[in-house]
């Protein structure tokens, strides 16, 4: 079956040139602002597919692309929640979460993806926000951080999406 | 309900009357949520403003801050701020403003009750740019 995988680095590029990113100075477009944005906050949920579906089946890569379909924008917002403390984690996860967010480098992913999703409801619903290029364009350093962060994961980083693997499996 | 102030006791008083310690500084030395719990949300979003201006994120100076309660499209609360910080030298703020604005909003918030946080990231000098709907 032919396979036409989404990639976070190109949904990156893309935001750069929606962006404006190597434009000089000028009157900013604001719809492609708005598309920046939300392709900056797609490549970093991407790129969490990618890793969560390289957890549950490591040698298969076709197997991959089908499960990444199951990893929801929800369940990825909520396990970020319970990793910084803006959600209660259900009790017999706590001791993970609380251990898993002791570590920066989780928690500032977690930060970004909760940061960058709610980024990108706004640029495709809210009529009245403007985004200027100066927060586009950090926007999008934010989800390149995090993008990079994803693709090396350290240990608790990598734990971490076992949590969106659990949270992804209805009971 | 103990009307402003009064929850302190004697110790967060001074001899002439008016509290002396801010809410947010009464609830961070431990005494609970008694005084933010008597807030109004009115209260609480200005106390908000009032921690955040004037404080520096990874050297960057918090300009102004303009919270407000809101929703996310799931229906949940949320405290947006916008907050305006001193333009950065290059196109954007370092990361670490932009995590360390995040993690300050997110626990003065907290300290205060307001519900999770989000915030907007303007410039000084740009603060007030409009949407032309372009």
């Amino acid at each position: 079956m032919p396979s036409y995988p989404i990639d976070p680095n190109k949904l990156l590029e893309h935001a750069a040139q929606l962006a404006g990113e190597d434009a000089g100075r000028g009157r900013p477009s604001y719809t492609n602002h708005r598309r920046a944005v939300s392709s900056a906050y797609y490549a970093a949920f991407h790129q969490v597919t990618d890793q969560v579906a390289q957890r549950l089946f490591p040698d298969d890569p076709s197997f991959q692309l089908q499960a990444r379909r199951s990893v929801t924008h929800g369940a990825v917002s909520l396990v970020c929640r319970w990793l910084t403390g803006r959600a209660g984690a259900p009790q017999h996860l706590q001791p993970i979460v609380q251990a898993l967010g002791l570590d920066p480098a989780v928690t500032s992913v977690a930060d970004s993806l909760i940061g960058l999703k709610e980024a990108r409801e706004e640029a495709d619903y809210d009529h009245t926000r403007p985004f200027d290029k100066r927060e586009t364009l950090t926007l999008l350093e934010d989800a390149r951080a995090t993008v990079a962060s994803l693709q090396a994961p350290g240990p608790s980083l990598d734990q971490a999406m076992a949590l969106i693997v659990l949270k992804t499996t209805p009971r | 309900m103990a009307p402003h102030g009064q929850s302190f006791g004697y110790a967060l008083k001074s001899s002439a009357g008016p509290p002396v310690v801010t809410s947010a500084k009464a609830i961070e030395l431990g005494l609970g949520c008694g005084y933010a719990c008597a807030m109004t949300t009115a209260t609480k979003l200005e106390e908000l403003r009032n921690q955040l201006v004037g404080k520096e994120v990874a050297g960057t100076a918090i300009v102004d801050a303009r919270p407000e309660l809101s929703e996310t499209l799931d229906g949940e609360d949320l405290t947006r701020v916008r907050l305006v910080l001193s333009a950065p030298e290059n196109d954007t703020w370092d990361l670490e403003v932009v995590h360390a604005a995040r993690r300050l909003v997110e626990e003065e918030a907290r300290k205060l009750e307001l519900p999770n946080s989000f915030i907007r990231f303007s410039a000084e000098g740009d603060e007030d740019l409009e949407d032309v709907g372009i």
